[in-house]
């Protein structure tokens, strides 16, 4: 999440989910938070029990909405405009958090002279390159002053003419303006930013009434400030986006002007899509991103020697200054002995980045032959992935492929009954793909941790044997290990070193030989080279080679030998301090609430009794309060950096500076560097929209990731032959890629077939009624689905015309008992430009009466 | 006499350059697929006689081209022009080679 990794340091959730409970009001957007957070929700619902007010933001009325005490309908693709007038509501009307904002953001910062906002150049910022559909950063900087990003993926010797290096930071603050009447200051440019998000404005683009808009505007900044705090909880309904960063960015910025950062009850929610994708971002199956957010040495920079790497890549400020001590931890951790201050620790060993590797662009490159091979986790893009049908094409293309799931998935099987075999597009024995199919142990018959959605890693007990040839993916990878090194072991290619340099010694238990998982934990934590000991914290790891730690931001996981924090459960009672800080281990360093000095005020008192967090103990000359501090334990409140001896690292950060990932300790409500479409959010239609965008000439995000191609074709903009707005979802019944409930029957029983909901409006317009046969087609595919008419899904007025929408989840294929079509072979792949993500949530249909062809309709249906 | 392939291949590379600034996605697919194709049969070959030093060179010449096509195809951040520009003169070096 780069969003909030820009704006407040550190790309997760900033708060623990029980303390939602803890709100005066929690907003949900971009989110079924009830159906596909069901666990989480219930701290919603208790907040609610004690007072609070539930906002639900969403296109369809949902179980989210009937909890809530407010549901606005919103068309999807539009959220940047409701979110934008929020903060144009509170700004004009003075309703934000003076006093927090003032201390703890940039608002008050000069931006460079040459600056022009969207409001200038008609949806653009300065710096655009029309010819290469990118920005230049530049004039998006603190004047005269260039400011180091902590995103990982934009190298810091790329950050613009004024950031050539990372030491900007410690020669001082860049030129402020308390007073907020400087023309430039970020408050300004704010303000005049979002001016035209108007209550009109925001219900012509999103189609919520305005009064909605405003009665949610009113109870949002009511539960805001000193004494309340307002929680904001997103999930893929935001990522999922060509704008999904800065729609992001948008509730950060907001909740950064209300205080809602780093307090009781107050902060993002960021809902991960499932089970331990947090942990899969930490330890990442991210291409361009080393464990604990360490960016992947590149090629193209100047990362040819680790020196190197860690001079561009090192911010001279802030806590990441540390960063030199995190990655020569990790080289020891994984290459150990052969890990050397002589041979860079063994650096040379990582790959470098020379493009983007993500899924979106792999799965373009397997049609063309780049991609031999391919191995399958727990992931089914047959069905789950956008343009399912291109992602077969790309599967027949390889040479193997290896699927480990728990049952047969669409894609194992592609080669035999994919949708191209079925629509005779292609035969099996014109697909010369060997598959290997490898079964997958379930959770309870293997042990290890998943880290949800607040950072909380939770270990799990190995609770019976997996039946069968199923496996642990732990056991997978790790004897998979196991062969390559010995079958390299010999090898006097130096393109095998790495292999062999790899420590893999980890012990392996009975007759399976599974790897014991706490053993790879304790890795993970950290230890001391000489003598093998945990690490306790992260604050202890070096760069000289003496410790070793597989993931710094988890280290304090396993801090002695015989102490799994992962495992504790041991709950705060009624009279606790509510951390619950003997529940699992929340990274970093097991706390809860992350930012939480913004908890108290610049002197270091509680901003109100009620939404006390941490405060400094004047006697005890250290912070102290109800969770451990994100903050130097015994910085005072009043230190100041002297600037007259260019301080690093944390000694550039002030003690009334929270954000101590960021290289000035501020939140930056206005991103000079580390976004690649804008320091502000503004607002863009989807790629695909039936309508113009209402705030500006610009109608689409210009950096967004196209891939034009056959196969892969967009519609034009308010193109006549697609004129519905078609979104997708998942469903509390069946999981993702569908097939662990697809193939059980009681949960299967439950969601039993496919469905597209239209509103009734729709369906008399096209002649259907509920249950009846649907055909649904976009470019790249047509799919037939049985209607399921429901006022969940209502007609909106936009740019006043009146446009349907409608909805499908994606969880179905032709596999177990739940069948129907996969929604996802009518999505093209388009991306973030900043995270490459694909888009899900917003594009164009069209939607007829009636059937497929007999020969162009999938198994299931027939 | 060069490959056929490698001809085809520099020819979209070609067309991928003359669109400069412009990022053509297409010419770099073209370019790309034929470089597979031929990378594929130099894979195949040293399977058969994997002592094949020259076709060794040959594999890895063409790993780099592939690799850097990639780079300009789905690039990180600005597109490595300079980096492109010099896999022209690679593929005219691959061509040399594999017309020796």
């Amino acid at each position: 999440m780069p969003s909030l990794g820009a704006t407040y340091g550190r790309g997760a959730a900033t708060m623990a989910l029980w303390d939602l409970a803890n709100a005066d009001c929690v907003v949900v957007m971009g989110s079924n938070m009830a159906e596909n957070h069901p666990i989480a929700f219930r701290f919603v619902v208790e907040a609610q029990r004690r007072g609070a007010k539930v906002i639900h933001i969403d296109p369809r009325f949902t179980r989210t909405s009937a909890l809530a005490d407010i549901h606005a309908p919103m068309r999807s693709g539009s959220d940047i405009a409701f979110l934008g007038g929020l903060i144009r509501y509170v700004i004009e009307n003075d309703l934000w958090f003076r006093e927090f904002a003032l201390a703890y953001t940039n608002l008050d910062h000069i931006i460079e002279d040459t600056y022009q906002d969207p409001e200038q150049l008609d949806g653009l910022f300065s710096g655009f390159d029309a010819d290469t559909d990118s920005y230049s950063a530049d004039s998006w900087q603190y004047k005269g002053k260039g400011y180091p990003s902590v995103e990982a993926d934009i190298p810091l010797d790329e950050q613009g003419d004024h950031a050539p290096k990372p030491d900007t930071m410690s020669k001082g603050p860049p030129e402020r303006d308390p007073t907020l009447q400087h023309p430039n200051c970020v408050y300004q440019i704010v303000k005049r930013h979002y001016a035209r998000y108007t209550p009109e404005m925001v219900e012509q683009a999103t189609g919520c009434p305005k009064e909605t808009f405003l009665k949610i505007a009113e109870t949002y900044a009511a539960a805001s400030g000193r004494e309340r705090t307002t929680a904001l909880c997103y999930a893929v309904g935001w990522t999922h986006q060509t704008v999904g960063v800065q729609i992001i960015r948008a509730a950060a910025l907001l909740q950064g002007l209300m205080g809602n950062v780093g307090r009781p009850g107050g902060g993002i929610m960021a809902l991960r899509g499932h089970t331990s994708i947090q942990g899969s971002t930490d330890i990442p199956t991210l291409s361009h991103l080393l464990p604990g957010y360490l960016a992947q040495p590149n090629a193209f920079h100047d990362h040819d020697t680790l020196e190197q790497y860690l001079e561009v890549e090192t911010p001279a400020t802030g806590w990441l200054n540390n960063m030199p001590k995190y990655v020569i931890s990790l080289l020891k951790a994984w290459y150990g002995d052969a890990a050397t201050s002589e041979n860079g620790y063994g650096y040379k060993h990582l790959p470098k980045l020379v493009g983007d590797v993500s899924q979106e662009p792999m799965t373009l490159s397997m049609p063309d032959g780049v991609v031999k091979g391919q191995f399958m986790f727990g992931q089914n893009p047959a069905v789950g992935a956008v343009n399912a049908e291109l992602v077969e094409e790309g599967l027949a293309n390889l040479e193997w492929l290896v699927v480990r799931d728990f049952a047969m998935t669409e894609t194992g099987d592609f080669w035999r009954d994919g949708r191209r075999v079925q629509k005779g597009l292609t035969s099996p024995d014109r697909i010369a793909t060997e598959v290997f199919f490898m079964p997958a142990a379930m959770p309870g018959e293997k042990e290890g941790t998943v880290t949800n959605t607040s950072r909380l890693v939770q270990w799990h007990d190995h609770v019976c044997e997996a039946a069968g040839d199923a496996r642990s993916d732990l056991w997978f990878v790790y004897h998979l290990g196991r062969r390559l090194k010995a079958l390299y072991a010999d090898s006097t290619d130096p393109a095998d070193a790495a292999i062999q340099a790899l420590t893999w010694t980890y012990p392996a238990k009975g007759e399976r030989q599974e790897p014991d998982a706490e053993e790879v934990l304790k890795e993970i934590n950290g230890y001391t080279v000489a003598d093998r000991a945990q690490v306790a914290k992260f604050q202890d790891l070096k760069d000289d080679g003496s410790t070793a730690a597989g993931c710094w931001i988890y280290t304090g996981v396993y801090p002695t030998h015989d102490r799994n924090q992962a495992r504790m459960r041991v709950p705060d009672g009624p009279d606790g301090p509510g951390s619950h800080a003997d529940w699992a281990f929340a990274w970093p360093f097991n706390r809860r609430t992350m930012y939480n000095r913004c908890s108290a005020d610049p002197e270091g008192k509680p901003w109100s009794d009620r939404k006390k967090m941490i405060w400094w103990d004047e006697a005890g000359s250290k912070w102290t309060g109800l969770d451990i501090p994100d903050f130097i334990p015994d910085k005072r409140p009043d230190y100041r950096p002297d600037w007259s001896k260019n301080p690093k690292g944390m000694d550039a950060i002030g003690g009334n500076n929270p954000f101590i990932m960021e290289p000035d300790g501020l939140c930056a409500i206005f991103v000079p560097t580390g976004l690649k479409d804008g320091p502000l959010p503004t607002y863009y239609e989807p790629l695909e929209s039936p309508t113009r965008n209402p705030f500006y000439s610009q109608q689409a995000n210009p950096t967004a990731r196209r891939y034009p191609r056959e196969g892969n074709e967009l519609h034009e903009i308010a193109d006549p032959r697609f004129p519905h707005i078609l979104t997708t979802y998942r469903l509390t019944e069946l999981h993702c890629g569908g097939i662990p409930t697809r193939i059980m029957p009681h949960t299967a029983e439950l969601q039993p077939e496919a469905f597209v909901e239209i509103s009734p409006e729709l369906a008399e317009e096209i002649g259907v009624k509920n249950l009846d046969w649907t055909v649904i087609s976009t470019l790249r595919n047509e799919i037939e689905v049985k209607a399921m008419v429901t006022e969940r899904m209502r007609p909106f007025t936009i740019n006043g015309s009146t446009l349907h929408q409608i909805g499908m989840p994606y969880v179905f294929g032709w596999k177990g008992y739940a069948s129907g079509a996969a929604v996802n072979a009518l999505l093209a792949i388009t991306g973030d430009v900043n995270t490459s993500i694909h888009t899900t949530k917003a594009l164009t249909c069209a939607i007829r009466a009636g059937r497929l062809p007999v020969g162009e309709r999938i198994r299931e249906m027939a | 006499m060069s490959d056929p392939r490698l001809d085809e291949s520099l020819a979209a590379l070609d067309r991928a350059l003359a669109a400069r600034p412009h990022r053509d996605g297409q010419a770099f697919t073209e370019a790309t697929k034929p470089m597979c194709a031929y990378r594929d049969e130099l894979r195949y070959a040293l399977r058969k006689a994997p002592d094949d030093l020259a076709k060794r060179r040959q594999l890895k010449a063409a790993n780099l081209a592939v690799t850097l096509m990639l780079a300009g195809h789905f690039p990180l951040g600005d597109m490595p022009w300079d980096q492109i520009e010099a896999l022209r003169g690679h593929l005219e070096a691959m061509q040399r080679d594999a017309a020796a």
